[in-house]
């Protein structure tokens, strides 16, 4: 039956990707940017034949269809073909080469969020309207409306420029690390057994992490204290008041986990949200990571590598989903019965 | 989901307390403590192999932390896509591979073009071209410098080597047809038809070591590209930093830009910060000691600083108000002229640029070869504009576009409001840069706010593109039979003086042609950290890092 649902999610991958790809596709390709111009920049005095040399050597003088054909039956093979603004590298070697960062990124900003929101939720839910409920309420709603680039900029100025508390930009002080084995910092760090490496790593996320993390944050917090308002009044709450357990239990155990269950699908979708928040968040921070490679694929009109990082964020996406679905079928019952 | 049949057995659907009593087999429970463990496990699994590996790991050498404390840091205003000097079209890749791999001519900080890795050159006949190359220069390899590789740079970039991506920096090189060594020291260089700036175009071309390429390919090279330069290349790690090392063994460069020998840094760190308020940030909490391209708006917060100077240098970038002669209604040269007097170039060079700009009466720059200045000043004249455009049958004005390009936006604006007195309602509308040159290139627009750039500051390199009626740029659909010949003439003398006067004659053609019209040239302004000595901002944008040094820290 797992077997079953696994299939049929995984399946529906396909439709969803070859229509991510095509929009993709066509949009990029309907905007009259042209990814030859780009590379050849302005000044000086290219040639007609150079321009024609170059649209040759990546086949941007085929026609449209056939193009997008020619990507499809490559793409399936594992080939994403050759990006103009890396002057011919293999796409999957430049994403390749980011991708650590981003998720590096990724999951210590979904930690902090977690860590933050979940007791910040059960606290506030606690006693609703009480003093820690109404401060709890306005930060979530400063998370949710602050733009992140904007937080961004705030904690730069406060932590990194008028204490210097913090990094502002960057991955890994220089010289901090000399080996690398996965491109993820923190991971390598510990692998070499460089304690100054793995806290310089961790110094040069918190800020980023904390700009990402804020909406995300603010919606679980949000979820996990309505959620578990709800919880409280029922029935087995009072219940298991009544049979004499402590409160700690009653919470901890009783209301939180069944509260958890709704929050599943908020943090699969604010996790999906974190990923298309690195873009704005590592332009600001300067991180190297894949959101600021696919803002600078855009601009570059760089087909080939748009679509891979799209679809990689399609597939993400949609793989985030089917997990915070599994999950829950795992911890309910009733979903998985249905 | 190892537990597949377990699930079914678990908890009927009644009651979820239910499960959290023992059941049977798997509870709940029991399978978060599993998973949780499971998951505990897992993750300790690359510690426990760390554990391991760091028995047996190598701990950073005490060069790296010399060369990072004894490195001068440079916050970039671009990311470089690669690192091989025959593979792009960036003035940011050019000045970081520069101090990687020198090229037979270079520039000094005048601008002057002295020999590099060329010992001295001389021109045989009408086209050919005979460099005698420096002796006892190694590469980084350790391999020795010779003519083979110069030609094979050279052939690279024509095309002339089979099987390679084709080079965009080919028209950068003139029109060189051939390559011929003659001995290990000496490479001839073939024109087609005299071509008397060959060696002004060298200086945009770095030597690359032919053995080197041949060995690694076109692919690695472009992420390890090796020289003969000041600088070895030892770490890229893209969108996050470009290190490089004094070459201990490097000949000591040209003779003609003085100290000769190896550098003075222990390295050069290049890190691509993109926005200008990160890398002024950056330079302010001393994690870097030289921001380049800083916008005008924000070079007063340089001069704040209290540990760091503005240097600044004169732009090679043009600014300017183009105008298609072929359509109406720029056709009428009586309507281009009255743009001319339309807008006032001082207020907004003054508010919009800070004063970090220079109105001009042409298109080349104060610095360039044969700089004509004896138009007037450009000025504003709204009574004239307005009695040119009643001449022409526009007496209550002229309703236009304006296009320009995102960056150029509130200038675009700024002018148009300026050029409302006049009778000139000039809407603007904004583009993205490359799709704006697609349609000038196509001259599809009639009015339009842009920039061309002429950092090899001879007018062979504008000119003949813009304004030759079969020039690749000509975006006014200008055509002059007499610019016509007068750049042709130029472009075929070997006599500078003959040039000179050409292009003289050419610049005043244009100015009573108008094809464009407001003129202005914004400065390169950098920040620079007060540790630095040795460096400033240059008109070509190079970050030449030979020369210079670093005070230690206060």
């Amino acid at each position: 039956m797992w077997g079953r649902f696994a299939t049929q999610r995984l399946l529906q991958l396909i439709p969803v990707l070859l229509g991510v790809s095509f929009i993709v596709f066509l949009t990029m390709h309907l905007t009259p940017s042209d990814p030859i111009e780009h590379m050849l920049g302005q000044a000086g005095s290219i040639t007609q034949e150079q321009i024609d040399e170059l649209r040759t050597h990546y086949g941007l003088d085929r026609p449209l269809i056939l193009q997008y054909g020619l990507f499809v039956g490559n793409a399936v093979r594992g080939n994403f073909g050759l990006s103009y603004s890396h002057h011919g590298r293999a796409v999957a070697l430049v994403v390749a080469e980011r991708l650590p960062a981003t998720l590096e990124l990724t999951v210590f900003a979904f930690l902090i969020a977690i860590l933050f929101a979940i007791p910040a939720g059960v606290i506030a839910s606690l006693r609703p309207q009480g003093v820690f409920d109404r401060v709890a309420t306005v930060g979530a709603l400063l998370g949710i409306s602050i733009p992140g680039f904007w937080l961004g900029i705030v904690l730069m100025i406060l932590f990194g420029l008028q204490r210097h508390w913090l990094p502002i930009s960057g991955r890994i002080d220089l010289g901090a690390m000399s080996e690398y084995y996965t491109g993820l910092y923190t991971l390598d760090a510990l692998l070499s057994g460089n304690a100054a490496a793995f806290w310089s790593a961790l110094k040069h996320m918190v800020l980023p992490g904390i700009a990402m993390a804020a909406p995300m944050a603010a919606m679980v917090m949000r979820m996990v204290r309505s959620s578990m308002i709800g919880v409280l009044g029922q029935d087995y709450i009072q219940f298991a008041r009544a049979k004499g357990l402590p409160e700690t239990m009653v919470v901890g155990k009783h209301a939180l986990r069944n509260a958890l269950i709704p929050t599943l699908n908020i943090v699969a979708l604010q996790t999906g949200l974190l990923l298309s928040g690195n873009m704005i968040i590592e332009t600001v921070f300067q991180y190297p990571g894949l959101g600021k490679l696919a803002v600078d694929a855009i601009g570059a009109a760089d087909y080939p590598l748009v679509q891979a990082v799209v679809l990689l964020y399609a597939v993400s996406y949609v793989l985030l989903n089917l997990g915070a679905d599994a999950l829950q079928a795992m911890l309910d019952p009733r979903v998985r019965m249905a | 989901m190892r537990q597949s049949n377990r699930g079914d057995k678990i908890g009927d659907g009644v009651l979820q307390e239910r499960s959290e009593q023992k059941a049977g087999g798997f509870t709940r429970r029991e399978f978060l403590r599993e998973g949780v463990r499971a998951a505990a496990l897992a993750s300790l699994l690359p510690s426990a192999a760390a554990m391991l590996a760091s028995g047996c790991a190598r701990q950073d050498t005490g060069l790296r932390r010399e060369l990072v404390q004894g490195s001068l840091r440079v916050g970039l205003d671009e990311d470089v896509a690669t690192l091989d000097p025959a593979m792009h079209r960036s003035r940011t890749v050019e000045a970081v591979v520069r101090n990687i791999c020198d090229g037979l001519v270079a520039r000094n900080p005048r601008m002057e073009y002295v020999p590099q890795l060329a010992a001295s050159w001389s021109v045989e006949g009408e086209n050919r071209w005979v460099f005698k190359l420096r002796e006892g220069v190694r590469f980084h390899t350790g391999e020795p410098f010779t003519a083979e590789d110069v030609k094979f740079t050279l052939d690279r970039i024509t095309g002339d080597i089979d099987g390679l991506e084709p080079s965009p920096r080919k028209d950068l090189l003139g029109p060189v047809v051939g390559t011929e060594v003659i001995d290990e020291h000496t490479v001839a260089v073939i024109t087609d038809g005299p071509y008397p700036i060959l060696h002004k175009k060298l200086v945009f071309q770095e030597i690359c070591p032919k053995a080197y390429f041949e060995r690694v390919g076109a692919e690695e090279f472009g992420r390890k590209p090796v020289g003969t330069g000041p600088f070895k290349l030892v770490e890229w790690r893209p969108g996050e930093r470009i290190v490089l090392e004094r070459f201990d063994d490097y000949y000591g460069g040209s003779p003609d830009i003085p100290p000769v020998g190896p550098a003075e840094l222990a390295g050069v760190i290049f890190r691509p910060l993109e926005e200008a308020a990160t890398r002024l940030a950056n330079l302010e909490a001393d994690e870097i000691e030289v921001a380049t391209r800083i916008p005008p708006d924000q070079a007063d917060r340089v001069q704040d600083l209290a540990k760091a100077r503005l240097s600044v240098a004169q732009g090679t970038r043009t600014h300017f108000i183009g105008l298609n002669c072929a359509r109406k209604p720029f056709s009428d040269r009586r309507v281009r002229e009255a743009m001319r007097y339309a807008a006032d170039p001082k207020p907004i060079i003054e508010q919009f640029l800070l004063g970090r700009a220079q109105a001009l009466p042409g298109i080349l720059v104060p610095m360039a070869f044969g700089y004509d200045s004896s138009p007037p000043e450009p000025k504003q004249d709204v009574a004239r504009a307005k009695a040119l455009l009643k001449e022409a049958g526009y007496p209550d004005g002229l309703s236009v576009t304006f296009d320009c390009e995102a960056t150029d936006k509130r200038i675009a604006e700024a002018l148009a409001g300026s050029m409302q007195a006049a009778g000139v309602r000039a809407e603007v509308r904004v583009w993205k840069a490359d799709n704006l040159l697609n349609q000038l290139r196509r001259q599809q627009r009639d009015l339009f706010l842009t920039a061309w750039g002429n950092s090899s500051l001879d007018p062979s390199g504008i000119l003949p593109v813009l304004f030759r009626s079969d020039g690749y740029s000509n975006f006014f659909g200008f055509r002059n039979a007499q610019v016509d010949r007068l750049l042709e003439e130029a472009d075929r003398s070997l006599d500078p003086e003959v040039r000179r006067q050409r292009y003289i004659a050419v610049q005043r053609l244009l100015y009573d042609h108008i094809p464009t019209c407001f003129h202005f040239a914004v400065e390169e302004l950098y920040g620079v950290s007060d540790r630095v000595v040795g460096f400033d901002a240059r008109p070509d944008g190079m970050l030449p890092m030979h020369d210079v040094s670093l005070r230690a820290q206060a």
